[in-house]
Formats: C-alpha cells, sequence, structure tokens
C-alpha cells in the first residue's frame, strides 16, 4: 500500500470527526450567504431604513463575517486537536512533518471548497423559505421579494476562498511545527491547572462597569460612544467567562461538595479557557439579537401607543346635523357585523361648533356637556386602558365654569378666562386647562370648525346652548371602541369606500396610522428579524458544535466514571446540569447586556411611555427567546445523551 | 437462597481500619464464586466463545490472593464480572452476603461503589480533578458531605504517602503517585473487597516494587482483603496465595510458604507447568 493510498483510506475512516466541521463550516457559509443575499437585495437597498439602522447592518456584515471566520478557524482547531495522536504517529512512523503539513492543507481546502458551495446552495435555499416565514410572521406581505442578487456569488465565493486559503495554511504550518512527543501525548501534556488572576478578572469588570456607565451617562451621545461600548462589554465579557468564572468555580469547590456538583464544577474550570471565547461570541450574539429585537418592536410599540393616544377611537364618525355625510352609524354597524368585529362600545355624543377667543388666540372650539365628555373618556379608557397616565378628569361644573381640553400638551394656554362665542350667543367662563383627548385627530381639513380643542360646559348649560344655535353648528359623533381593532383594515376601507373625497375627513381611525408605521418600518422590522434568527441559529450552534467537539474527551472521562461505579444515569444528569449552564449563562448575560443597551435608548426618549413600551416588549422578546435556546437545548442535550450512549 | 456463608461479617470501620486495632477474626469467606460461567455468544452457535467454564474459588477476609494466568484464560471475563461490568451466563458469584449474579443494573452499580474498590492498570483518574478529589469522589458520590470525608482522604493519603500532592492534578505527577492516589480512591470508602487488574503493568520497576509493598502494608496493617489479578510472577510474589487459571477454570492454587523468593521461584515452576511450552501473556 502506497503512501497515498494510506492517507486517504486514513481519512475516509476518520469521516466520523470530519462531519462535525465540515457541518460547523457549510453553516458558517450558510449563514454568511444568507446575509449577502439580504442585505444585497434591491428591496432592502432602496427601502425605508434610518441611518443608525443601515450603519447597524454593514456593522453587522462584519459581525457576521467575523462569526463565520471564528467558527471555522475555532472548529477546525478543535479537529485537529483530536487527531493530534494521528499525526504523531504518523511522524514516528517516518513521515515527514512536511508531508503532514501537505495532507493538512489539501484536506482543508478539500473541505472548504465543498463547504462553499454546499453553504451557498444551502443558504440561497433557506433565504427563501426563510422571507416566506417571516412575512407570514410579521404578517406584512411583499415587503421583500426574493432575489438572488449576484454579489451573493461573488462575495462569498471570495471571502471564503480567502478564508479557507489562510486557514489552511495556517493549520498545516502549526501541526507542522509540533514535536511528535506534543502530538502524541496531545491535551495531557498541554492541560495546565485552571488559574485566574485577580488583576485580570479587575479589568473584566472595570470593563464592562465602564462600558454600562458610557451607556448609561452619555446616552445622548450614542453615535460616538457606541463603539468603545461595544469593544469594551466584548472584553469583559471575555475575562467573565476566562477569568471571573474559574475563580466563581474555585469558591464552589470546596472539600465535601457531592460529587455530581464537584464533578461540573472541576470539568468547567478546566475546560473555561478553552469555552471562553465560544461564550463570548455567543453572549455577544444573544445581546445583539435581544437589544435589536427589543429596540426595533420596542420602538415600534411605542410609535404605536403614541398612536392610539392621538387616535383613540377605533372609529370615530362625525356627521353635520345640517348636511350629515353619505355614511350612517348604521352602516357602520352592519358592516362591522358583515366582517365579524365585535363591538365593544359605541358612544353617541352631541356638541356644539363654536369659538373660543382666550388671551389673544381665537380658536374653533367643539362644545360638549359633561356627561357626553364623561362617556367618551370611559370609552376610551376601557380600550386603551394605559390612557388613564396622563389624562386630565372633568369635575362637576357650575353655568359660569367650563373645562378646557387642548389635546396637544405643549400647547397648554396660560389664561384662565375665554369667551365662547356661538352663532350670534357670547359668554365669558373660568376655565380649569387640561389635555384629554376626545377626539381622533383630524387628518386634513374639516368645515364647519370642527375642532380636537373641546369645550365641556354642565349638562344644563349644554341643554339651554344647544336649543339656541342653528343646525348647521351641530353635530353628531359616533365613537366606536373595538377590542380586535388592528384587523380593521378591511372595514375601514369598505366604509371609505361611502365617502365622497370631501367627506374623507368626517371618518377616522385607529388602525390606518398604525399600518402606516409598520409599513413604514417594515424594511427595518424585515432586517432586525432577519439578522436576529441568523444570529441566534449562530449563538445555538456554537454551542452545539463545541459540545459535540469535546464527545471524545468526555467518552474517556464517563468510561472512567463507570469503572469507579458511577450510574449512567447520574452521567446523564450531571451533563444535563452542565449543558443548562453553558446554555443559560450567556443568555442571561445577554439579558443583562441587552437591558443597559435599551435603558440607553430609553434615556434618549427621556418619556414614561417609552420606557413601558420598551419594556413590556423586551420582557416578551427575552421570554420568547429563552423557550427558543431552551429548544436548541433539549435537542443538543439528548442528541450528546445519545451519541454517549447515556440516554435513558 | 441462603448465603453459603455468613452474612453478618464484621467490617472494620473508619478508626479500626487505619489503627489497625482490630482484634483477630475468624477467617470468613468475604467473595465466594461457584460454577461461574461466561459464554460469549450465542449459546446455540458453534462459534460460542466459553470464556469462564465452571470457575469456583473463595476469597478469605484479609487474605492479599492473586490470580494468575496465560492471556485468553479468562482473567479479564472474571475480573469484569466481579466488577459488575458483565453479566456471568450461569453460576454464583457472592459477595458479602450477596449474589451478584441476580442485581439489577443500578442497584449493582450501588453496590459495587460501596463493596468494591478498583485499581486500574491506567490509573483511571479524572484529569480534571486534584488527587484529593478524586480519592473524595466514591464517598461523594455516595452523598457523604463536609469534613468527614476531608478528615477520611488526609488520613488515606497520609497512609499511602501522598499527602503533599492532594492538590496537585494527575497530570502534574508522576505515574507512581497517580497510583498510589487511584489505590487511595479504591480503598477510602472501606470497601469489602480490593480488586486490582494489573496494577503495576505501567508503572516502572522501582514504583511496582513500592506500589506492592504498599499493597502488603494495607492487607497486613490495615486487614484489607485484595484480589490482584496479575501475569507478572514478581508481582504475584507479594500476596500470599496465588489461584492459576487456564481455559476459563481454577488451573491449581499456591499457598505462599516460606520467603518471597522461595515462592516467587515456585510461581515461575507452577508457571512453567501451566504454559507447558506456551509462553506467557
Amino acid at each position: 500500500m502506497s503512501w497515498r493510498e494510506l492517507v486517504t483510506k486514513n481519512m475516509l475512516r476518520n469521516l466520523r470527526r470530519y462531519i462535525g466541521y465540515l457541518l460547523a463550516a457549510v453553516l458558517a457559509v450558510t449563514v454568511f450567504t444568507m446575509f449577502t443575499a439580504f442585505v444585497d437585495n434591491p428591496d432592502v437597498r432602496n427601502g425605508h431604513m434610518t441611518t443608525a439602522a443601515s450603519q447597524l447592518l454593514i456593522v453587522f456584515r462584519v459581525f457576521v463575517a467575523l462569526f463565520a471566520i471564528f467558527f471555522i478557524f475555532y472548529f477546525h482547531a478543535a479537529l485537529i486537536r483530536a487527531r493530534n495522536k494521528e499525526f504523531g504517529l504518523l511522524l514516528t512512523l517516518g513521515v515527514t512533518p512536511r508531508q503532514i503539513g501537505r495532507l493538512i492543507f489539501y484536506e482543508s481546502i478539500l473541505m472548504g471548497l465543498l463547504a462553499i458551495v454546499v453553504g451557498i446552495v444551502v443558504g440561497i435555499g433557506c433565504s427563501y423559505f426563510f422571507l416566506l416565514a417571516m412575512e407570514a410572521i410579521l404578517s406584512i406581505p411583499g415587503a421583500i421579494s426574493f432575489t438572488v442578487p449576484i454579489t451573493t456569488f461573488s462575495v462569498t465565493t471570495i471571502f471564503f476562498g480567502i478564508i479557507f486559503l489562510l486557514e489552511a495554511s495556517w493549520i498545516s504550518l502549526h501541526v507542522t511545527r509540533r514535536t511528535p512527543r506534543v502530538l502524541l501525548l496531545g491535551a495531557r501534556v498541554q492541560q495546565k491547572p485552571p488559574r485566574a488572576s485577580w488583576i485580570l478578572v479587575l479589568l473584566g469588570l472595570i470593563c464592562v462597569g465602564a462600558a454600562y456607565d458610557m451607556a448609561l451617562q452619555y446616552s445622548f451621545a450614542i453615535l460616538i460612544t457606541m463603539i468603545p461600548i461595544i469593544g469594551l462589554t466584548i472584553i469583559g465579557t471575555y475575562f467573565l467567562f476566562s477569568q471571573c468564572s474559574v475563580m466563581i468555580l474555585k469558591r464552589l469547590r470546596q472539600p465535601g461538595i457531592s460529587g455530581a456538583r464537584l464533578l461540573i464544577v472541576a470539568r468547567l474550570a478546566h475546560r473555561m479557557r478553552d469555552y471562553a471565547r465560544m461564550l463570548t461570541v455567543v453572549t455577544v450574539l444573544n445581546a445583539i439579537v435581544l437589544t435589536g429585537m427589543g429596540a426595533v418592536f420596542g420602538v415600534l410599540n411605542l410609535i404605536q401607543t403614541q398612536a392610539t393616544l392621538i387616535e383613540p377611537f377605533s372609529l370615530q364618525l362625525s356627521t353635520n346635523a345640517s348636511h350629515p355625510p353619505s355614511l350612517t352609524p348604521g352602516q357602520v354597524q352592519r358592516e362591522l357585523a358583515k366582517q365579524h368585529l365585535n363591538l365593544q362600545s359605541l358612544v353617541s355624543t352631541s356638541l356644539v361648533a363654536g369659538i373660543a377667543s382666550g388671551g389673544d388666540q381665537t380658536r374653533p372650539v367643539s362644545i360638549m356637556s359633561l356627561s357626553s365628555f364623561l362617556q367618551l373618556q370611559q370609552a376610551e379608557r376601557q380600550l386603551h386602558p394605559e390612557i388613564v397616565q396622563n389624562q386630565t378628569n372633568a369635575t362637576a361644573l357650575s353655568d359660569e365654569n367650563a373645562h378646557l381640553f387642548i389635546p396637544y400638551p405643549e400647547h397648554a394656554p396660560l389664561f384662565k378666562q375665554i369667551q365662547l362665542r356661538v352663532g350670534k350667543v357670547k359668554q365669558m367662563l373660568q376655565v380649569d386647562v387640561g389635555d384629554t383627548r376626545v377626539f381622533n385627530q383630524y387628518h386634513g381639513e374639516i368645515d364647519n370648525g370642527l375642532s380636537e380643542i373641546v369645550v365641556v360646559i354642565s349638562d344644563r348649560h349644554y341643554a339651554t346652548l344647544a336649543r339656541s344655535v342653528p343646525l348647521d353648528h351641530r353635530w353628531q359623533i359616533y365613537s366606536f371602541e373595538l377590542p380586535e381593532w388592528q384587523k380593521s383594515v378591511p372595514v375601514v376601507q369598505a366604509l371609505r369606500s361611502h365617502l365622497s373625497d370631501a367627506q374623507q375627513s368626517f371618518l377616522t381611525d385607529t388602525v390606518t396610522a398604525n399600518v402606516g408605521i409598520e409599513q413604514f418600518l417594515s424594511v427595518m422590522l424585515f432586517a432586525d428579524f432577519f439578522v436576529s434568527c441568523l444570529f441566534f441559529l449562530a449563538a445555538g450552534s456554537a454551542l452545539y458544535f463545541k459540545l459535540f467537539s469535546q464527545q471524545e474527551e468526555d467518552q474517556r472521562q464517563f468510561h472512567a466514571l463507570e469503572r469507579i461505579g458511577m450510574q449512567k444515569r447520574e452521567i446523564g444528569s450531571l451533563l444535563s446540569r452542565e449543558f443548562l449552564l453553558l446554555f443559560f449563562i450567556p443568555v442571561i448575560l445577554g439579558i443583562i447586556h441587552s437591558s443597559v443597551a435599551l435603558l440607553d435608548l430609553i434615556n434618549l426618549f427621556n418619556d414614561v411611555y417609552a420606557a413601558i413600551a420598551i419594556g413590556k416588549v423586551f420582557g416578551i422578546i427575552c421570554v420568547i427567546y429563552m423557550a427558543c435556546f431552551a429548544v436548541y437545548f433539549w435537542f443538543s442535550r439528548v442528541t450528546y445523551l445519545r451519541r454517549m450512549q447515556l440516554a435513558a | 437462597m441462603q448465603a453459603p456463608f455468613n452474612q453478618n461479617a464484621i467490617i472494620p470501620d473508619a478508626q479500626s481500619f487505619l489503627s489497625g486495632s482490630l482484634q483477630p477474626q475468624p477467617a470468613e469467606i468475604i467473595l465466594h464464586i461457584q460454577n461461574l460461567s461466561k459464554i460469549y455468544g450465542n449459546k446455540r452457535n458453534v462459534n460460542a466463545t466459553r470464556a469462564l467454564n465452571e470457575m469456583s474459588f473463595d476469597v478469605r477476609q484479609h487474605e492479599f490472593i492473586s490470580i494468575m494466568g496465560p492471556s485468553g484464560s479468562g482473567k479479564t471475563t472474571l475480573l469484569n464480572l466481579l466488577a459488575g461490568l458483565d453479566r456471568p451466563t450461569s453460576g454464583e458469584l457472592w459477595l458479602q452476603g450477596q449474589n451478584m449474579a441476580r442485581l439489577k443494573g443500578s442497584e449493582m452499580a450501588l453496590f459495587r461503589r460501596r463493596n468494591l474498590g478498583f485499581v486500574f492498570q491506567d490509573y483511571n483518574l479524572l484529569d480534571t480533578l486534584t488527587l484529593g478529589e478524586n480519592i473524595a469522589l466514591p464517598l461523594s458520590l455516595d452523598r457523604q458531605r463536609g469534613k468527614a470525608i476531608s478528615q477520611r482522604v488526609t488520613e488515606v493519603m497520609q497512609f499511602l504517602g501522598i499527602s503533599e500532592y492532594r492538590s496537585r492534578y494527575p497530570y502534574e505527577v508522576s505515574g507512581g503517585q497517580q497510583q498510589r492516589a487511584a489505590v487511595a480512591r479504591a480503598v477510602v470508602h472501606l470497601p469489602r473487597l480490593l480488586l486490582a487488574d494489573e496494577p503495576t503493568g505501567n508503572l516502572d520497576s522501582a514504583s511496582a516494587r513500592a506500589l506492592l509493598e504498599l499493597f502488603q502494608k494495607l492487607n497486613e496493617q490495615q486487614q484489607a482483603t485484595i484480589l490482584m489479578v496479575t501475569h507478572d510472577p514478581f508481582s504475584a510474589s507479594y500476596s500470599q496465595r496465588i489461584v492459576f487459571i487456564k481455559d476459563g477454570s481454577v488451573f491449581n492454587k499456591l499457598q505462599r510458604t516460606g520467603t518471597q523468593q522461595q515462592f516467587f521461584q515456585s510461581i515461575l515452576n507452577r508457571l512453567a507447568q501451566l504454559e507447558g511450552t506456551h509462553e506467557l501473556a
């Protein structure tokens, strides 16, 4: 048998080991392909995005590239480590280091080429299904069409061609320089007892602390501080894993703790040095996903909340007593029934259009009775309980008193007295000023001076007034509250078709503006969702492949444990606990990092609503993310235990 | 089934084990092997291998016994059965009043953990644990906690002369020290029987000698019962009695008389008889 044959056979029989690395390499190429295809998609390029978002996409492109490089180098090094003994043996049999180097080089190039081809094909296939899935999940159909930009092929092939070439040269050189002794004794010779240095522990804590402080103190300068914050966080996180964790594990490692705990602590302490890089990458990926999702969906939620504050009524139809529009409240109700939408409340309010002067300002106002106002307010609060917080309440009134509600807090007037004019009647009133809104914001001009500014007078006073004004000053407002207003787009469209162009402004609704915001942000939402899914996949896979790269060593250890009487079940539960820690510590750390980032964002808004809206969304996202990770954890655990023949 | 010997054998407690204050006891049978057979492969298969064939012998308390035999004689099979890593095809294997052939998987693991101590040729230490932790492991696995473990580990390590290496990792000490640690781990929980599988196989002659003297010391001072499987006549000459096996059954036995040198000579003679012209494994 010639040396060449020997090498080929040897390689083929090692295939099982290679599969793990090959899959990792394919995954790296796939992720990169998907990302490139997405970013270079014309719909994304030309779609609306804030400057920060498009800058972030560039930053993420660098991240994805770095991740791919890390993935390939890290897992190939692990594979080569596992094969050290074999190379050592070949060296002692008289194969020259150069030959071994060449062997490894060719192998690496071959696997690299295979990974590029498979990765691009899989990447394009996945992109297609990914877009379909995302459109379904985000319910914004047609936002981005599926295309494969030519750059996907060129950029991916060139990038990975270079990476694999460099990697192959590096790793073959690395092995060539090793002596047979080191190769044969492998990991055992290179093992060092786990040690942590106080200085590095401190450095890690200082880095994270400084990054947090910078983020929270100088929120306004985020565009400048972003890069140092990210850098410090990454360095700090690395030291947290490589140093602090070892220190904590050492503390936990007291004589007399239970056997299972001792084994976990000891195994982790020994492997932390090796794990640290991977755990840092995973933590950073987690933090990016959680921050990105939290920020984009949080801001979306915030804008939507604010939209509901401006348009609190799902539907509001204004009809003038003298020339009513061609849409009646009965038609609205029929349409709702037709579309199977529940009606929570319908308030019919009569009001009188007038003109109020106060200070040096004169404005059209809508005059209504106190009881009408209270009814509207109640309906509003029932559907949007969050509104209560900054609404001013109306109190009982005498004939000389009134409430003046200007729903724009920044325009709060200073005067306490107004002159109210309706037709020919003029009257002076003492007013309490507030900013409660009981009308949806009008889009476009409205006839006959109907206004969002409301003057509330006592019921008795209103009855007298209403009797004395001409018909064209009298209005009837029908306010509909729908619990499922998000689904009311078709209803609104159907109703609007009844109205002429001039009459469109008589009907206002909540959903139109909301959908508008969503569509406005759709590319950003899409990008965020896409990057998040990809990074989640990358984070989970990094853990998965890392765990599987250590299986030979684990097999040895567990064999040793079994020989001294440890049960399979006990080993299984030990592994489960270890997996749980490795999977969820990066998630928890990622949550902490991203909480700080989002606090930074909330600081920018400087608004209670922002804190609530973003906080709520972030909480939900954290739970979902944990659940996704739990699935990954479970999958890895089950496969690994099966592989180790420990499955119960 | 009634055990063929007294189930309530007197067990030395931790104190007496190390202080050596144990009163001499009438030698009781601690391990009873009767008609033990192990057949690999299908019974109907003509090619089935009879690794053990109706093997019978006893081990008494406080005995230091060696099992010798050429390769393929069934040494490893016997040890695997004793260790509970494998199940006999037929026959009985009584240890401390318990027929091990009848124990189920997890019962076996627990029984083995509590009643047996193992020393392996490759030491079988965990690289991620310090020597002290490796030694404490059998106790910690049995949910013992706290200071008692620590104290016990100290005692054993002192006895075996490896106290100073307590917080070293296996890869930081020599093979001889690793094997001593392995012995310490095997006796730390006061097993009824210490099983050793070619314990000197990976050691240089000086370390091997030191380890065998340690076994003797454990046997004489601590009354430990030791069963050692070896193919090395020099190692075997440290024990009190030798069971020679061939083709899966007991070929003959040899009791030590006279000096170690004389015993060594008679082992060689007996081996020549056992092997004929064959070489030793």
